[in-house]
């Protein structure tokens, strides 16, 4: 239903049609304003990215593939862009990687290849393996796509050997990924 | 690419993140330009993961009237639900209003800063690219005339002079025309004094592309096609 649903508000927001901004917000806006919140810990600059994300969306619908593209994967990673962007230029770093995020918005990498039923089926447990990490791994995780930080910058800040940190992440994101392969094997 | 499969999935996985050393990030890119399928798919795989992992966050709630911010840009009442007409709320929201409204409009000032401030962000990718190109067009005084400066990976930024004034609930839109295709309609833009600025975000290669169009359209309405053709620039 949902991936119907979206390649409808998709095909919509491309012809200029508002009232499908104002669907995509209800169905996405709390899930891109706690993607952003997670990132940026302050309601207020919180929201303003949400207003920019979404302002983002509406310049860039016309690159997406309404009809096998996934709208939330793509939507969510502009909303997690636009807040690393934010915290990377309060990092003083505006600029390093903004070409590599926008290059991670290019909407051709957001194809559907699955039906939603084995999407969600992946994602929940994903989800529930998200659970499972210790809290070292969780902690490296956080910083990775929540404050976009490089292996590098996350070993200064907790002050950990960088080959430990590379350990940590490749173990957790090892974790997700089993997980993720394992849900869609046992369909 | 010449890694083991672990190497290489780590690689795809922390350059979805945005989160590889420079040096790293150059070599991958590298690599992906390319033309390699397998990279190509681990980086699908890999940006589909981090979804998940987004997607996993547990919902906050944005304050109520962010709704009505978002969807006000786009010509939405931005109401969340209906109500019944109530005097005393209505009263005490006006009584509320009228007490912030400087904080409001401080606000406001600041919101439009924060979206100003990412399109400049965009212009002086573009700009100081060192591999854009600016191509003229309409090189009589009278008539619309400027400059396109095309950067092939960011997008392109359409500086336009000479515009006569739009009539009155009408607005400017930019438009990529394909070299096979129609028109696809980017962004509407003010065009105060005759001049305006349009920033093109391709959605298909700029080798592919033909012209850049300029037309009138009714403002706050879905746009298709161009309904007043104010001119086209050939980008070739």
């Amino acid at each position: 239903m949902a991936v119907t649903d979206d390649h409808e508000i998709a095909a919509r927001l491309k012809q200029r049609d508002a009232n499908a901004m104002a669907e995509l917000y209800d169905k996405y806006g709390g899930l891109l304003y706690s993607v952003i919140l997670r990132s940026v810990a302050n309601q207020a600059t919180a929201e303003d990215l949400v207003q920019e994300t979404f302002l983002r969306i509406w310049n860039r619908i016309h690159t997406f593939d309404a009809e096998r593209g996934r709208l939330e994967g793509w939507i969510v990673t502009i909303a997690r862009n636009r807040a690393i962007d934010y915290l990377r230029s309060l990092r003083s770093q505006p600029g390093e990687s903004t070409t590599t995020l926008e290059d991670l918005e290019h909407s051709g990498l957001f194809v559907t290849k699955e039906t939603e039923a084995d999407r969600l089926t992946r994602r929940k447990a994903v989800g529930a393996a998200l659970g499972s990490l210790n809290e070292q791994q969780r902690e490296v995780l956080e910083l990775t796509h929540f404050q976009g930080l490089t292996q590098t910058e996350i070993a200064e800040r907790l002050q950990k050997p960088l080959g430990t940190v590379k350990s940590l992440v490749r173990s957790a994101l090892k974790v997700l990924r089993a997980s993720a392969v394992g849900a869609a094997g046992s369909r | 690419m010449n890694q083991n499969p672990d190497q290489f999935t780590d690689l795809c996985e922390l350059y979805a993140l945005g989160a590889l050393e420079p040096e790293e990030r150059v070599g991958f890119e590298n690599h992906l330009a390319g033309g390699c399928d397998e990279c190509r798919a681990g980086l699908e795989q890999a940006i589909e993961l981090n979804e998940m992992i987004l997607g996993a966050t547990p919902l906050a709630k944005p304050s109520s009237h962010l709704r009505g911010r978002v969807l006000a840009g786009f010509g939405q009442p931005g109401k969340e639900r209906r109500r019944a007409f109530n005097w005393a709320f209505a009263l005490a929201a006006a009584a509320i209003i009228l007490l912030f409204a400087g904080w409001f409009a401080e606000r406001n000032e600041r919101i439009a800063q924060t979206i100003e401030l990412a399109r400049l962000r965009e212009i002086q990718q573009i700009l100081q690219a060192p591999d854009t190109k600016q191509v003229t067009f309409g090189p009589q005084p009278a008539a619309p005339h400027g400059s396109i400066f095309v950067q092939p990976k960011v997008g392109m930024i359409l500086i336009a002079d000479g515009l006569p004034a739009p009539p009155a609930g009408w607005t400017y839109e930019s438009w990529v025309v394909p070299k096979n295709g129609a028109p696809v309609p980017m962004e509407a833009f003010p065009a105060p004094d005759g001049r305006g600025i349009s920033v093109l975000r391709s959605p298909m290669p700029i080798g592919d592309l033909k012209a850049v169009a300029v037309s009138l359209e009714p403002a706050n309405a879905p746009v298709s096609k161009p309904t007043k053709l104010v001119f086209a620039a050939p980008l070739g």
